[in-house]
């Protein structure tokens, strides 16, 4: 069974899906003429509130609403899964997860575009928008039965890749990290950890949107600094050796064979390989496509689709040509992908923080991945639990809700303390899943994105402070 | 629409002869993907001739062929990525084995008994990885040996395979597209559909609808 899904799930993150998900980002890139370059900086500035308006429909701010979808994101992907593309796919892969992470940040401004112009009020005054809603009412109620498959795929990889996977990785770095910790067994410590994620991700859940928005507003600034610190001081105390490995990195995904050999041993690397394993932990890692951050975006507090658009394409950036660079940079320099080639994903992310850091600072490297690992896990909980939230309101209506959020925590504790290979691969294709329907509805409505686009920029815009 | 049932006329005709250039038979590649591929080629053409009329009544038939060649052309994917797992599991569970061999053999002889010992039991767990790989092979391939020089034999088998992967993958975005093109609202209208969205989508005053 276990091998079943696990085959099934490569299957649906095997090429035909990373191709689609290239292409979409590609093809909105072309059409539009690169936006993401061209208007990068109205994004910050609009991210930054500074067009803000307090009376706009919606129920969070841009900043929180970029912050909620970002804490979804920013997760184990971040750590172990550019761990998995260099020792796959070679170096060359990181440059494939950058150039993957700037064509997704056009796949997810189309879609929360698209979830801003098409979201509703819910029958309980709450924001309800997203790819259901944008599939119904903007190709037409013919393709409610499209919207539906989206939805029931969102709502099972929310308690898969959202909320198990998260608690068994939290829970496995906690234990690892604090074994016999007062004396616990790993059992009763995974036991603890399962009831007390429990209750943050329930305390937090049961307000809502707007509880979310305000807690992943603190949650991931906390936890990017401290991540991005811990890495921005490896790299700062290799700097003579950074040139030579962005060198390398650059070298090894265009052309030239690997004469180190990794991922055991004498597989080959080639440009196919690092293309195929940084896209694919690109897309794994940054969401762009799978149609679940525009669900958070929908409810950004404004009158204007096009700037929650802009703001959703800075997650992308953030999560994937700045985190993820800055791990595979720190992976590279500290060469320890090459040291153990039986050692993989978040475990070697661990070792290259330790190895990196100046003598008498191992510790830190250490715990900066093992916290990151707590932390991102927890928000990612958070942040998915909404999604679900929202798509079994579209499935079932608000009295829906409650027994979801009862049910979604329950899951959580029973995820700490289960084996999770199952849980991945089961995960992994209902995420699959969710992006196929997306993608049509997406490209579908390519027309109007390009309409709001136009008409955005045609009118000036004017800050309000 | 025109030209999107033109590529889509055209797009089987060169997998055909792309699959065919590629000579995967002879590198011991099973052929169970070309009989995915048939089946997605004559989903695909029959798709582009109907939708070619350009009638409302034929949209729908035309439009689900389209995604029956998709899910077809994954089924030919599925195929090739299977038999490339089996290669690769084979080669990675020899080259894992190997390196720990040599690992073992470049041991100091005064090292730590537990470092002896913990080396000898990825070594056992790689062997029967290998094994598990070569048994996985032997079923899938009817029973056929591992080659004495398999590493080699694998390695040209593999890269066959990841092309051939490519092309069904290239291929399935064709049709997936196009499902895709044939949804927009663009071609509703050219095909007359009833029961299209209505909205005007720059009429910004009516985004938020209220269910409430």
């Amino acid at each position: 069974m276990s091998d079943l899904l696990s085959d099934a799930a490569s299957i649906a993150w095997g090429l035909p899906f990373i191709l689609m998900l290239g292409a979409v980002g590609l093809f909105y890139t072309v059409r539009l003429g690169f936006p993401q370059i061209r208007h990068f900086k109205h994004a910050v500035a609009i991210g930054m509130g500074k067009y803000d308006k307090p009376d706009d429909p919606g129920e969070v701010t841009h900043f929180q609403a970029l912050c909620a979808a970002l804490s979804a994101t920013v997760g184990v992907g971040n750590i172990g899964g550019v761990a998995t593309a260099i020792w796959w796919g070679g170096p060359g892969a990181a440059v494939w997860m950058a150039i993957f992470g700037v064509f997704g940040m056009m796949t997810k401004f189309a879609s929360c575009t698209l979830a801003l112009r098409y979201r509703i009020f819910d029958a309980d005054g709450h924001i309800l928008g997203g790819p259901m809603e944008s599939i119904v009412r903007g190709l037409g109620p013919r393709f409610k039965w499209l919207a539906g498959a989206f939805a029931v795929c969102a709502v099972i990889a929310s308690f898969g890749g959202g909320n198990m996977v998260q608690a068994n990785e939290m829970a496995g770095a906690f234990t690892d990290e604090f074994k016999g910790l007062w004396g616990m067994s790993d059992e009763t410590m995974r036991i603890l950890l399962g009831l007390g994620l429990s209750l943050v991700v329930g305390l937090v859940i049961i307000g809502g949107i707007k509880r979310i928005g305000r807690v992943a507003s603190i949650l991931v600034p906390v936890m990017a600094i401290l991540y991005v610190t811990g890495a921005a001081v490896v790299i700062l105390y290799h700097i003579d050796e950074v040139p030579a490995a962005l060198s390398e990195m650059f070298r090894l995904a265009f052309g030239g064979d690997m004469t180190q050999k990794a991922a055991g041993g004498a597989i080959g690397l080639s440009v196919v390989q690092a293309l195929t394993w940084g896209a694919k932990r690109a897309v794994f890692s940054n969401e762009a496509g799978l149609g679940s951050a525009p669900i958070a975006h929908a409810a950004a507090k404004t009158k204007e689709p096009i700037r929650e658009g802009l703001v959703a394409m800075l997650g992308p950036f953030i999560d994937t040509v700045v985190i993820c660079m800055m791990t595979a940079t720190v992976l590279v320099l500290t060469e320890a992908w090459k040291v153990d080639d039986m050692v993989a994903g978040a475990v070697l992310t661990k070792n290259a923080f330790q190895m990196g850091m100046p003598d008498g600072w191992q510790w830190f490297g250490r715990y900066t991945v093992a916290f990151g690992l707590i932390l991102f896990a927890i928000s990612t909980a958070i942040s998915w639990s909404y999604y679900g939230d929202r798509c079994i309101t579209y499935l079932l209506g608000p009295k829906a809700v409650a027994p979801y959020r009862i049910v979604y925590v329950i899951v959580l504790f029973v995820g700490a303390n289960v084996e999770s290979k199952s849980v991945w691969a089961f995960a992994d294709t209902a995420n699959a899943a969710m992006a196929f329907w997306h993608i049509v509805g997406l490209l579908g409505l390519t027309p109007v994105v390009v309409a709001l686009y136009k008409d955005y920029f045609s009118r000036p815009q004017v800050p309000t402070r | 629409m025109f030209k999107t049932c033109i590529i889509n006329l055209i797009l089987p005709v060169l997998g055909f002869l792309v699959l065919n250039s590629l000579e995967a038979a002879d590198k011991g590649i099973d052929g169970g993907y070309m009989t995915w591929f048939y089946a997605a080629a004559a989903c695909q053409l029959l798709a582009a001739v109907l939708l070619l009329k350009g009638s409302a009544k034929l949209w729908n038939p035309g439009w689900v062929l389209l995604w029956l060649a998709s899910a077809c052309y994954m089924g030919g994917y599925s195929d090739l990525h299977i038999q490339d797992r089996v290669h690769t599991d084979v080669i990675g569970a020899d080259s894992k084995l190997s390196n720990l061999n040599v690992r073992l053999a470049k041991l100091p002889a005064d090292s730590p008994a537990d470092d002896r010992t913990a080396l000898a039991l990825k070594i056992s767990e790689a062997r029967q990885d290998l094994e598990k790989g070569r048994l996985t092979y032997r079923t899938r391939y009817s029973d056929r040996q591992v080659p004495a020089e398999f590493r080699e034999t694998f390695l040209v088998a593999r890269d066959k395979l990841t092309a051939l992967e490519y092309v069904m993958a290239i291929l399935f975005l064709g049709a997936f597209f196009s499902v895709a093109a044939f949804s927009s609202l663009p071609a509703q209208r050219a095909y007359q559909l009833e029961g299209g969205s209505e909205e005007d989508p720059l009429n910004l005053e009516t985004m938020v609808l209220d269910k409430s």
